[in-house]
């Protein structure tokens, strides 16, 4: 019976023990471990190569975790919800700051990334810092600047004698001449869920605005976004049918496949199509300017990539060592190398510059959309709104509502979901 | 003759007893599994709840269902529900009807028509509207090319009636070999007898299949019916992939609608109204199937 019962303690005394030190190896492990939550794209395949220098430099394991670009959001949500901290490094969409912002994900990572002396955030445009920043608190810094600009046909041009259009009414004049000439004059998407992002961008070129930022109040049926939006639909005529029910990939396939003149496109997709690989028959043949403006506005919506920390993360003053490495003022050549397109910070030496330059020529393009660019409606109900407005503009671009119905109808639903969140008056 | 029937009675009762107890354990994770999420849901359809909210879950009542629900756009998402699910359904008992017929005449070569008929049953929806997706393509689709052969010209999703059209089809196609392989097992095990007799007293073809074979198919038609109509007004994947709802909201459907809740706006108490409300609506038509089947 004694030696049972001693028998019985040794074993329990061992199985604590094993649990304690399991515990401190997990605890320890932890420690010198970051999980990075990523999505494929040219921007995460960079931070991937970052990881073993980085590794080698500080003696921190990175673990990477790759989800589908469309499964990112819903995963950082029901993550922040649960208040999980297994990922410390999170990559997101810069239009779904306000969501993240809202249901507190993210760490206020500007803090950190001001009194880095590394990360050198006096580099990163005003602009910039703008679009990962919500109610004044900065969360993402940016991974990848992706304004929209003008993408062109340069061979087309030249043969029809085009000019590079400052104003939509000369890029509808180029996209009239391309049309008469047996080309689709223009690749603008209006599909259910993609119209509002570049007719919005429209919009603002023209001067306009989905709603008024201080009352709510939707503007749709103002001069300017009425104006913007019936040159959109006076485009539809010369696009290619997929592009009229697809979004910006199919827009982007319609310009590797078929003559299209011209197209507003984020800077993003010139990982494809400035690829002999992908893009074989027109990768050489593309040019990119600057976005057509009207009525002396240049204003622009900027999408992008951006990265912060994981508002529960364990790991937090790990996980900024890894964007300070990543993202930093001396590791600004290797992660260009690696294949990231441009995060939009200032550059310096010229050796910089001229691996940015062959990576992304585009640059001075970007860097002069960015000076006039605005991060989407800061307002917890934008991505209903984006919804609405997307399928309002397709279904005006499809012909399964008239002009005038649609801009009411455009109106109407924008009321509606701020009367619902209590932002204005039934 | 009192106690001759109570023994067997008692006997039964124990065996059940002792029967319930070993499944007990089955069944009680049946029942969470299948409960618990729509208890939860239920719970989340009569909350504020929402993923895009830092502020505690508070009990709202039936407001999701005043703002979701009983709404114009609900009913017009149930009229895109109930359209897929009726025409389609039509479509592939009369198309499933005859092919059954003709498969159930044993001829040379009927195996392979059968395993060539059954191959879009072995795709997911999501192939499905992927490959159709390509066909449809109005610029660079099969489908285009197909149509200069006969000068046409018609962009399936650039409208409400052919992309409506569209979907009902690729429900019809992907679904179709079920319903042939359901009719052709029914027609296969109908007795001969009464046809070859209906036949010997002059009965014509419409008069024998009419009022003979399909009378008598009737229960395993009606079974074709709930199951599809189940399945049917469920149909996600395919809308999805092929027209993301549009054009506009042109095929929107319920499903679609409680995914663009909680998917689009992450609200999740209002994907749970909408969800309790598609389960309201298929829930009688599941059970006249179990009261039909005798589960």
């Amino acid at each position: 019976m004694l030696n049972s019962n001693s028998s019985k303690r040794k074993v329990l005394v061992t199985i604590i023990s094993v649990a304690l030190v399991s515990s401190m190896a997990v605890s320890a492990r932890a420690a010198q471990e970051i999980n990075v939550f990523v999505t494929a794209s040219p921007s995460s395949d960079a931070l991937k190569a970052m990881g073993p220098g980085f590794t080698a430099k500080t003696g921190i394991k990175v673990n990477y975790v790759t989800v589908p670009t469309g499964d990112i959001i819903t995963k950082l949500l029901l993550a922040c919800q649960t208040k999980s901290s297994t990922n410390d490094v999170v990559q997101f969409d810069s239009q779904h700051v306000t969501a993240l912002a809202s249901a507190g994900c993210l760490d206020e990572v500007g803090l950190r990334a001001v009194a880095s002396a590394e990360y050198q955030d006096a580099r990163i445009p005003a602009q910039l810092k703008a679009y990962g920043t919500y109610q004044g608190k900065r969360l993402g810094i940016p991974l990848s600047t992706e304004p929209y600009i003008l993408w062109y046909r340069k061979d087309i041009y030249a043969k029809l004698g085009l000019k590079v259009p400052k104003t939509w009414t000369q890029y509808a004049s180029n996209a009239k001449k391309c049309h008469d000439a047996g080309y689709y004059g223009s690749a603008i998407p209006y599909g259910a869920a993609a119209a509002a992002y570049r007719i919005g961008a429209m919009i603002h070129n023209y001067g306009g605005a989905f709603f008024d930022k201080n009352t709510y109040e939707p503007t749709f049926n103002s001069a300017k976004s009425t104006a913007a939006i019936k040159m959109a639909m006076d485009l539809v005529y010369t696009t290619p049918a997929s592009v009229i029910s697809g979004g910006g990939l199919v827009a982007v396939q319609a310009m590797q496949e078929l003559d299209v003149c011209q197209m507003l496109n984020a800077t993003g997709w010139y990982s494809t199509l400035g690829d002999a690989k992908q893009s074989p028959k027109v990768y050489d043949k593309l040019a990119l300017a600057d976005a057509p403006h009207m009525n002396g506005s240049k204003e622009t919506f900027l999408f992008g990539w951006l990265i912060g920390i994981n508002q529960y993360s364990e790991q937090k003053t790990n996980a900024w060592k890894f964007l300070e490495y990543s993202l930093g003022k001396t590791n600004v050549e290797a992660f260009l190398k690696a294949g990231a397109p441009p995060t939009g910070r200032v550059l310096f030496s010229t050796s910089q510059k001229a691996v940015l330059a062959k990576v992304a020529p585009y640059t001075a393009v970007m860097d002069s959309a960015n000076k006039n660019a605005i991060p989407l409606y800061r307002v917890p109900e934008i991505t209903e709104i984006m919804d609405v407005v997307n399928r309002g503009l397709n279904a005006m671009a499809t012909k399964q509502i008239s002009f005038d119905a649609g801009i009411a109808k455009l109106n109407a639903d924008v009321k509606a979901i701020f009367v619902k969140s209590g932002k204005l008056k039934g | 003759m009192i106690k001759s029937e109570a023994r067997p009675a008692r006997k039964y009762s124990r065996s059940s007893g002792l029967a319930m107890l070993f499944s007990l354990p089955g069944l009680l994770l049946l029942l969470s599994v299948v409960l618990a999420p729509l208890i939860t849901g239920f719970y989340y359809s009569l909350t504020n709840s929402s993923l895009i909210s830092s502020e505690p879950t508070k009990f709202v009542g039936l407001r999701n269902y005043k703002s979701d629900v009983f709404t114009s756009t609900f009913g017009d998402a149930l009229k895109v529900s109930l359209q897929i699910t009726f025409f389609s359904i039509l479509t592939q008992l009369l198309a499933g009807y005859v092919i059954a017929k003709v498969l159930a005449r044993s001829m040379k070569g009927t195996s392979f028509f059968v395993s060539v008929i059954m191959l879009p049953m072995l795709l997911t929806p999501v192939a499905i509207g992927m490959m159709w997706s390509l066909l449809l393509n109005p610029d660079i689709g099969a489908i285009k090319w197909l149509q200069s052969f006969v000068g046409l010209d018609i962009n399936f999703l650039s409208s409400s009636g052919t992309a409506m059209s569209a979907i009902i089809f690729l429900e019809w196609w992907g679904h179709l070999p079920f319903v042939v392989l359901v009719l052709l097992a029914g027609i296969l095990n109908l007795p001969k007898e009464i046809i070859e007799s209906a036949s010997i007293d002059g009965a014509n073809w419409w008069q024998l299949n009419l009022r003979i074979i399909i009378p008598m198919l009737a229960p395993v038609i009606a079974v074709i019916v709930i199951i599809r109509s189940v399945n049917a007004f469920r149909m996600f994947d395919t809308i999805f992939v092929l027209t993301s709802g549009g054009p506009g909201n042109a095929t929107v459907n319920l499903p679609f609608l409680a995914y663009k809740a909680a998917f689009t706006y992450f609200d999740t108490s209002r994907a749970s109204a909408i969800s309790v409300a598609i389960v309201a609506i298929v829930m009688p038509v599941y059970f006249i199937f179990l009261k039909m089947t005798k589960v």
